[in-house]
C-alpha cells in the first residue's frame, strides 16, 4: 500500500514534469537548433554559425548592452527600495485606505504601456511638453528642463508606469503573510521599525524578493516598447531593440535574433542557480499555526506615510490613467487647439468594427481560460517543487524559469512549431485553446515563482493538522493550502488574465480570423495610425481586467486569511 | 463577276462581322456561364481564407466589399505583418497544413520566403474576367504588375507613386530644396527625420531611390553626417513634422498625415519634388499571390478576378485610405501620388530590387552612428 | 493489553539515526509521555505514530490493526488513523474562525450540520472557550489558540490523542494551569494520550507512565515515581532532576545491599539498599562507584542522631532563600554539593550540619 502511494505520487509528479518540460523546453530547443540553420528558404537544411557570428558583428552591440545594463541598474536601484517600503506600509501597518491604495498599484500595472508613454511624451516633450510650457511661461526660460527623449526620460517612463507598480503588486501579498510576532520579537530585541524592516522583514521575504528581482532583470532585458519610442530618435539602443531590429527584417532574421536572445538565458541561469542556493538553506515560514496578523501602528507617521503613497500612486496611476482616458476622447491625441479637439469617433470606430464583438468574446474566453488554467497548473508545479520529495522537483522549478528567458515572439514561434510538429494538436490548431496553452506557457515563470514563494511561507504543520484531522491530500490542498495562498492565487489568476488579454506575439502567430482577440484589434488600429482608437481598445481590455481584479479581491476577502 | 465579287466580298464581310458578333456574343455568353459557374462553386465552398496585411483600414478595404457582394462566402481574414505571416505559413506548409487561399501584402517577405518554397501558383490561369486582364486598362499593361522575377506569381495592383521628401512650410520654403542632393548640405544637419531604413518600409524605399539617383556616397554621407533622427513610429514621425520639431522628413507616411489633415492640422506639411529623382511605384500592401494547394480554389479565383476588375480597384482606391491603383479607368485615391502617363517608373519593391534593398539595410546599419 | 504497539521502529534523516529500533507499548486510556531533550527522536516517533513520517523499519499497531509496517510495505495514511493531534505551534488555520477550525474534522467525516454544531460547541465548552466560536483563529491569545487546537483534536473522539509539546509556547503560569486542565480533561474523556515533551515537570506530573528517550532509543519506561527515584540509566537520572552524587568505593556487597566508603570523608561507610544495590547487580568489593540521591530526599539535621549509619557531617558554605525552600551549598570533604530543603530553622554559613541519606533511596552507579 505504501509502495502504491509512493508510486502514484511519483507518477503524477512525473506527468506534470513531462508536460511542463515539453511545453517549456521543446520550443526553446527548436528555435535554438534552428538558429544554426543557415540555408535560404526552400533550400535543403544547412547548419552553420553564420547566424551567431552575424550577431557579434552587429554594429553598436556593445554600446547597446552597456545601455541595457545601466538602464537596468538605475531602474532597479530607484524602484526597489520604494516598492519594498510601499509594500510594507500597505501590508503591515495601520495606514488608512490600504486596500484602495493597493488596488491603485494594480491599476497602474493594467494600464496600456504605449498610451502611458504617449501621455508622458505629451507632458515631458522638450519642445511642446506641457510641463516645459508651464516652466517656460513661469520663468521666462527659452527651454524647459524636461526631456523625455533621454536616458532619464526612459528611466522615468518605466518607473512611472510598471517598474514600481508590479513590484508593489507582487510584494504586498507576501508581506501581508508576515506573522506579527516575528516583528515583535525583533522590536523587543531592540531593533527599531526601520531596523526590523531591514534585518527581519527583508531577509525573511527573500524568496519573493529574489523572484521579483530576477523577473525585473528579465523584464529589463526584454522591454523594448518604451526604449523604441523614446530611445530610437536619439540613437539610444538597447539589447532588446537590437533583437527586435533583427526580427523586424523582411524576411525576419530569427537565427541571429535567437542567438542574441540566448544571452538572456546565459545571464539568467546562474542567477537562478544562485537564487536556489540562497533560498534552499533557510526557512521562510511566516504563517504558522499561531499566526497573528496584528498591523503595526504608525502613530505620528500615519499621515506622512499616507501622503507619500498617495503621491506615488497619483503619479504612477492617476496621471497616466487620465492620459489614457482623455486620449480616447481626443480627435488627435495632444492637440488641444484644433477646431474639434473632442470626439466620440474613436469609440464608435471600435464599436462599429465588424470584428469587435468577436474579438471581445475571444478575449474574455481566452484570458479567462488562461487565468483558470494558469492558476491550476502553476499551483501544482509550485506545490511539487516546494512540498513533495519528488526527486526531480528542483528540475521542475528550474524549467519553469525558461519560458521567460526568450523574447515573446521567439517563444511564440517555438510554440507554433511545437503545435505543428505534433498532429495531436491539429484539431485545436487556430482555436482559442492553443492560444490559452501558449499564453499560459509564456507566463509560467511569474505565476509559478509567485506561488512557490508563497508556499514557502506556509508552515508545514497547517497541512499536517488537516491530515491528522482526517483529510486526504486533495481535501487538504483544496481546503487548507489553496485558501491560505488565496491572495497569491488570485493575483496569479489576474496576471494570467491580463497577460493573455494583452498577448500579441503568440496570438499573431496562432490566431485565425475566428480566434482573434482585442490585442490584435488594437494592433490593427496602431498600424493604421489610429492611436486614439487603439487606446480605446486598450481601455476596454483594462476595464475587463479591472473588473476581474475587483471580483478577485472581493473573493479574496471572503476566503483568505482573516485578520 | 465583279458584281458577284463585290457581293462576294460583302457577303464575306457580312459573314465575318456576323461571325465576329456572334463569336463575341457567344464568348460573352460563354464567359457569363463560366462566371456563374465560378460564383456557384465559390458559394458552395462557402469560405475564403486571406492572410492579409495588418490594420483595420486594410481589413475593411479587402473584406467588406466582397463580403457584401457574396454574403454566402465567409471571408476569414487574418491580418498580420509579414514578419508574423510568413514564418507561420512556411511552417504550416511544412507540416502539411494548407489553410490559406491568398496572401495579400508587401512583396518583400513573401517573395523572400514563400516563393522559394514554391508556395504560389501562377496568376494568369486564374483570370477569367477579360476586363480584368485587359492590357489597355492597366498602367504598363496588365503584366506590368508582376513583381516577381518570373513575372507570373506575385501581382502588385496598387499604383501609388513613392513620395520622398516632406517639409514643414512654416519653417522651410520649397525653394530651399530644389534637388534632394541638397539634403547633404550641413544646413540640414539635425533637421531631418527619417522612417528607419534599417528595416523594410518606405524609409528604406526612399534610401533606395536616393542611391539609384545620387549614388551610394550621397547616401553614406546623409547617414553618417547629417545627424538624422531615425524612428520606426510612423505616427510620431508625422506629428513631429506637423509640429515642426523636425522641418524635413524623408518618407513621411501619407496615411498618417491624412489622419492629421482630417482634423484640420498638418496643412503646413508639403511634399517636395525633385525632377531628377528616379520615379517609382511602391505598392505597399497592395499586392498579392495565389497560394497553391489552397482550400477554396473557386472562392480564391472569384476574389482575385473581382479584385482586379474595375469594381475591385474602385473599391481599393476609395476604401484603402488614399492608395492609388495601377488601373487607369478608376479615379485616383490620392492625385498627388498618382501615376502620370508620360513618366517612367520603376517597381521599387520588385523581387529584382531585393538585393539592392538589403545592401542598403546593411549600409545603413554600418554607417548610422549609434 | 497494549493499545498502541511500536515494534523496532527506526527512522533515519540522511546520516542521522533519529529513532533507533524503538519498542513501546501504550495501554488503552493511558497518558503516556515521551520525555527527552530536543533531537532525541521523540517528536519523530510521535509523527510516525500519527503517520506524518514513514519509518525506515519497524511497525506500529493500533489494537489489532497494523498502521504501518516497513517490512510488509504497509502504510495507513494519517487521515485514516483516527488520531487527534495537537502541534507545538497549534497549527490553527488562519483563514478560518474558531468554530470552523474545530468543526473541520467533523465536516470531513460528513457529520450532519446540526451534530457538527453541537459537538463543536461541546468541544469548545470542554476546553473553556464557549462563546468564542465566531472569532477568527488569528485573534486569540496563545493560551486560547492552544485550547482551540485541543478542541479540534478531540472533537471527533479519536482513538489516540497525540500531543507534540503543546505547552511549550505558553508562559510559566499558563503552562501550569494548562497542565492541570489537560490531565483533568484526559481523565474526563478517557482518551489514550501520547504526549511528547522535553519538560520533566510536565512529564512527571501528568503521565501514567513516562518513557525517557535519548539518541533515538528508549532508556527507561515506568511510572513517574519509578523513573524519578529509580532511574535505570545515567541519562534518566540526570535528565529527570537534580542529583546529589558522591564518589566512593564498595567495601562489601551482600544480600542486604552494599556498603560504600565515601571518598575524602572520614565518616563510616554508608549502606545502600536500593534495588540497584541488589546482589544480582553484580557489585564487588573494591569497585569504584558513585552514590546518588535526589537532593530533596536528603534529611537535614544540626546534630548527629544515633542509630542511623547513613549520616554525613558537612560544613554549610552558603544558603539561598528560594521562597518555598532553601538551597544550601555544603562542603562534603573537599568538594561542594548543592541540595534543597524546606525552610526550617535558620542556618549560618560555616556551621556544621548533618545529612541523612535514606539507604533505600540511594542509587549506585559504576564510575567510568
Amino acid at each position: 500500500m505504501r509502495r502504491a502511494r509512493m508510486q502514484s505520487e511519483t507518477f503524477w509528479c512525473s506527468v506534470v514534469l513531462a508536460g511542463v518540460a515539453f511545453f517549456a523546453l521543446y520550443p526553446i530547443l527548436l528555435i535554438i537548433v534552428n538558429s544554426f540553420q543557415v540555408a535560404k528558404p526552400g533550400a535543403p537544411a544547412l547548419y552553420g554559425l553564420q547566424g551567431w557570428s552575424a550577431v557579434l558583428s552587429q554594429p553598436g552591440l556593445k554600446r547597446a548592452l552597456y545601455n541595457t545594463f545601466s538602464l537596468l541598474v538605475v531602474r532597479q536601484l530607484l524602484s526597489f527600495p520604494v516598492a519594498v517600503l510601499i509594500a510594507w506600509l500597505l501590508a503591515r501597518t495601520d495606514l488608512p485606505g490600504k486596500s484602495a491604495l493597493e488596488f491603485m498599484f494594480w491599476l497602474s500595472f493594467f494600464l496600456p504601456s504605449l498610451s502611458v508613454t504617449l501621455g508622458w511624451i505629451l507632458i515631458l516633450d522638450p519642445d511642446y511638453g506641457i510641463a516645459n510650457q508651464i516652466w517656460k511661461s513661469l520663468f521666462g526660460a527659452a527651454q524647459g528642463p524636461f526631456n523625455i527623449y533621454s536616458f532619464w526620460g526612459i528611466v522615468w517612463a518605466h518607473i512611472g508606469h510598471n517598474t514600481t507598480a508590479v513590484k508593489v503588486m507582487l510584494l504586498t501579498p507576501a508581506f501581508r503573510n508576515m506573522d506579527a510576532s516575528l516583528e515583535e520579537a525583533s522590536e523587543i530585541a531592540g531593533a527599531g521599525r526601520a531596523g526590523t524592516l531591514v534585518r527581519i522583514l527583508i531577509p525573511i521575504m527573500m524568496p519573493i524578493i529574489m523572484v521579483v528581482l530576477i523577473l525585473a532583470i528579465i523584464n529589463g532585458l526584454q522591454a523594448f516598447e518604451i526604449e523604441m519610442i523614446l530611445g530610437a530618435p536619439i540613437g539610444f539602443h538597447v539589447y532588446s531593440t537590437k533583437v527586435y531590429q533583427l526580427i523586424q527584417q523582411e524576411p525576419p532574421s530569427f537565427g541571429p535574433a535567437t542567438a542574441l536572445s540566448t544571452l538572456v538565458l546565459c545571464i539568467l541561469l546562474p542567477l537562478i542557480v544562485m537564487q536556489r542556493r540562497w533560498i534552499g538553506r533557510r526557512q521562510y515560514t511566516t504563517i504558522t499555526g499561531r499566526y497573528r496578523a496584528k498591523p503595526i501602528a504608525l502613530g505620528k507617521w500615519r499621515y506622512p506615510a499616507l501622503a507619500l503613497i498617495a503621491l506615488v500612486a497619483l503619479v504612477i496611476t492617476a496621471a497616466p490613467m487620465s492620459f489614457v482616458l482623455i486620449g480616447t476622447f481626443m480627435s488627435l491625441f495632444g492637440f488641444f487647439h484644433i477646431e474639434h479637439p473632442w470626439t466620440l469617433r474613436n469609440w464608435s470606430r471600435v464599436f462599429d468594427d465588424p470584428i469587435f464583438l468577436l474579438s471581445l468574446k475571444n478575449t474574455v474566453l481566452m484570458a479567462g481560460g488562461a487565468a483558470l488554467f494558469s492558476v491550476s497548473l502553476f499551483s501544482v508545479v509550485a506545490y511539487i517543487s516546494v512540498r513533495t520529495k519528488f526527486i526531480w522537483r528542483a528540475t521542475l522549478d528550474f524549467i519553469s524559469w525558461f519560458p521567460s528567458a526568450m523574447p515573446g515572439i521567439l517563444m511564440g514561434l517555438g510554440l507554433l512549431w511545437l503545435f505543428l510538429d505534433f498532429p495531436i494538436f491539429r484539431p485545436l490548431y487556430g482555436s482559442v485553446w492553443l492560444l490559452i496553452i501558449a499564453t499560459v506557457v509564456s507566463s509560467m515563470t511569474l505565476g509559478t515563482q509567485l506561488l512557490k514563494s508563497n508556499l514557502l511561507q506556509l508552515g508545514m504543520e497547517l497541512e499536517e493538522a488537516s491530515q491528522a484531522s482526517g483529510a486526504s491530500w486533495w481535501t487538504t490542498y483544496r481546503r487548507i493550502v489553496l485558501p491560505l495562498m488565496f491572495p497569491s492565487v488570485l493575483l496569479v489568476g489576474v496576471l494570467g488574465f491580463i497577460h493573455a488579454a494583452r498577448d500579441i506575439s503568440n496570438v499573431a502567430l496562432l490566431a485565425t480570423s475566428g480566434s482573434r482577440t482585442l490585442a490584435l484589434l488594437q494592433l490593427d488600429f496602431m498600424v493604421s495610425g489610429r492611436y486614439e482608437s487603439a487606446a480605446v481598445v486598450a481601455t476596454i481590455v483594462m476595464a475587463l481586467t479591472t473588473g476581474i481584479a475587483l471580483l478577485a479581491r472581493l473573493l479574496g476577502l471572503r476566503i483568505g486569511i482573516r485578520s | 463577276m465583279k458584281h458577284s465579287g463585290w457581293q462576294g466580298s460583302f457577303c464575306l464581310l457580312f459573314a465575318l462581322v456576323f461571325a465576329a458578333l456572334a463569336g463575341n456574343a457567344f464568348a460573352q455568353a460563354k464567359g457569363q456561364k463560366e462566371w456563374e459557374a465560378l460564383v456557384a462553386a465559390a458559394e458552395k465552398e462557402g469560405h475564403l481564407n486571406i492572410a492579409g496585411p495588418p490594420g483595420d483600414t486594410y481589413r475593411l478595404a479587402l473584406v467588406e466589399w466582397f463580403q457584401k457582394k457574396f454574403p454566402k462566402i465567409k471571408v476569414e481574414y487574418n491580418g498580420a505583418s509579414g514578419r508574423d505571416q510568413v514564418p507561420r505559413i512556411t511552417r504550416e506548409r511544412q507540416s502539411g497544413i494548407f489553410n490559406w487561399d491568398l496572401y495579400i501584402g508587401g512583396p518583400t517577405s513573401p517573395l523572400g520566403a514563400l516563393k522559394p518554397l514554391g508556395a504560389f501558383d501562377a496568376l494568369l490561369p486564374e483570370m477569367i474576367l477579360a476586363e480584368a486582364t485587359d492590357d489597355a486598362k492597366w498602367y504598363g499593361g496588365f503584366h506590368g504588375g508582376f513583381v516577381d522575377s518570373e513575372e507570373k506569381l506575385y501581382y502588385a495592383f496598387d499604383g501609388t507613386v513613392s513620395d520622398v521628401v516632406y517639409i514643414n512650410t512654416d519653417l522651410v520654403q520649397p525653394a530651399e530644396i530644389k534637388s534632394f542632393k541638397e539634403l547633404a548640405n550641413p544646413k540640414w544637419a539635425g533637421k531631418i527625420v527619417w522612417e528607419d531604413p534599417r528595416q523594410e518600409g518606405s524609409g528604406l524605399n526612399s534610401a533606395l531611390l536616393f542611391q539609384l539617383t545620387y549614388g551610394e556616397a550621397f547616401l553614406r554621407k546623409l547617414f553618417a553626417e547629417q545627424k538624422i533622427v531615425f524612428t520606426r513610429d510612423r505616427r510620431q514621425l508625422t506629428e513631429w513634422v506637423v509640429r515642426g520639431r523636425h522641418p524635413v522628413a524623408v518618407s513621411l507616411p501619407t496615411d498618417q498625415l491624412k489622419i492629421f489633415l482630417e482634423k484640420g492640422v498638418g496643412k503646413n506639411v508639403k511634399v517636395l519634388e525633385d525632377p531628377g529623382l528616379v520615379n517609382s511605384i511602391i505598392p505597399g500592401f497592395g499586392a498579392f499571390g495565389v497560394l497553391n494547394r489552397r482550400p477554396h480554389p473557386s472562392a480564391a479565383k472569384l476574389y482575385v478576378n473581382l479584385l482586379l476588375s474595375k469594381e475591385g480597384q474602385l473599391n481599393w482606391v476609395t476604401s484603402s485610405g488614399g492608395r492609388n491603383s495601377r488601373r487607369i479607368d478608376v479615379p485616383f485615391g490620392d492625385p498627388e501620388f498618382a501615376i502620370r502617363p508620360n513618366q517612367k517608373y520603376i517597381q521599387s519593391q520588385s523581387e529584382k530590387m531585393i538585393p539592392q534593398r538589403q545592401a542598403i539595410i546593411k549600409l545603413a546599419k554600418e554607417t548610422i552612428p549609434e | 493489553m497494549s493499545y498502541v504497539r511500536i515494534q523496532n521502529l527506526t527512522k533515519r534523516f540522511g546520516d542521522v539515526l533519529a529513532v533507533d529500533r524503538l519498542n513501546l507499548e501504550i495501554r488503552e486510556g493511558e497518558f503516556f509521555t515521551l520525555l527527552g531533550s530536543s533531537g532525541c527522536g521523540k517528536t519523530t516517533t510521535l509523527r510516525m505514530v500519527g503517520g506524518l513520517e514513514k519509518p525506515d523499519a519497524g511497525a506500529i499497531y493500533l489494537g489489532d490493526r497494523c498502521l504501518v509496517s516497513a517490512a510488509e510495505g504497509m502504510f495507513v495514511k494519517p487521515e485514516r488513523r483516527d488520531m487527534g493531534m495537537v502541534f507545538q505551534s497549534y497549527a490553527l488555520w488562519p483563514h478560518m474562525t474558531v468554530f470552523e477550525n474545530v468543526a473541520y474534522p467533523l465536516k470531513l467525516r460528513r457529520v450532519k450540520a446540526a451534530v457538527i454544531r453541537d459537538k463543536t460547541r461541546a468541544a469548545l465548552e470542554l476546553v473553556g472557550l464557549g462563546g468564542l466560536e465566531e472569532r477568527p483563529a488569528t485573534a486569540l491569545s496563545g493560551g486560547q489558540q492552544q485550547r482551540v487546537a485541543l478542541a479540534r483534536a478531540l472533537v471527533f473522539s479519536p482513538r489516540v490523542l497525540l500531543l507534540d509539546e503543546p505547552l511549550s509556547n505558553l508562559d510559566a503560569r499558563l503552562r501550569e494551569e494548562m497542565r492541570r486542565e489537560l490531565k483533568a480533561l484526559q481523565r474526563r474523556v478517557s482518551v489514550t494520550v501520547l504526549f511528547v515533551t522535553h519538560d520533566q515537570m510536565e512529564a512527571l506530573s501528568m503521565s501514567d507512565r513516562v518513557g525517557i528517550m535519548n539518541r533515538g532509543r528508549l532508556e527507561q519506561v515506568g511510572a513517574p515515581e519509578e523513573v524519578y527515584y529509580q532511574p535505570a540509566t545515567p541519562f534518566a537520572r540526570d535528565f529527570l532532576g537534580k542529583v546529589f552524587a558522591l564518589a566512593g568505593k564498595i567495601v562489601s556487597s551482600g544480600d542486604a545491599g552494599c556498603a560504600v566508603k565515601l571518598k575524602d570523608l572520614a565518616a563510616p561507610p554508608i549502606s545502600v539498599r536500593s534495588s540497584r544495590a541488589a546482589p544480582e547487580s553484580g557489585w564487588t568489593a573494591g569497585q569504584d562507584v558513585m552514590v546518588a540521591i535526589r537532593p530533596e530526599q536528603i534529611g537535614l539535621a544540626i546534630s548527629a542522631s544515633d542509630g542511623n549509619p547513613n549520616v554525613l557531617p558537612v560544613i554549610l558554605q552558603a544558603s539561598q532563600f528560594l521562597g518555598d525552600r532553601y538551597e544550601y551549598t555544603v562542603a562534603v570533604g573537599s568538594e561542594s554539593r548543592v541540595l534543597t530543603a524546606p525552610a526550617s530553622q535558620p542556618l549560618k554559613p560555616g556551621q556544621k550540619i548533618y545529612l541523612a541519606l535514606d539507604a533505600e533511596a540511594i542509587t549506585l552507579w559504576p564510575t567510568a
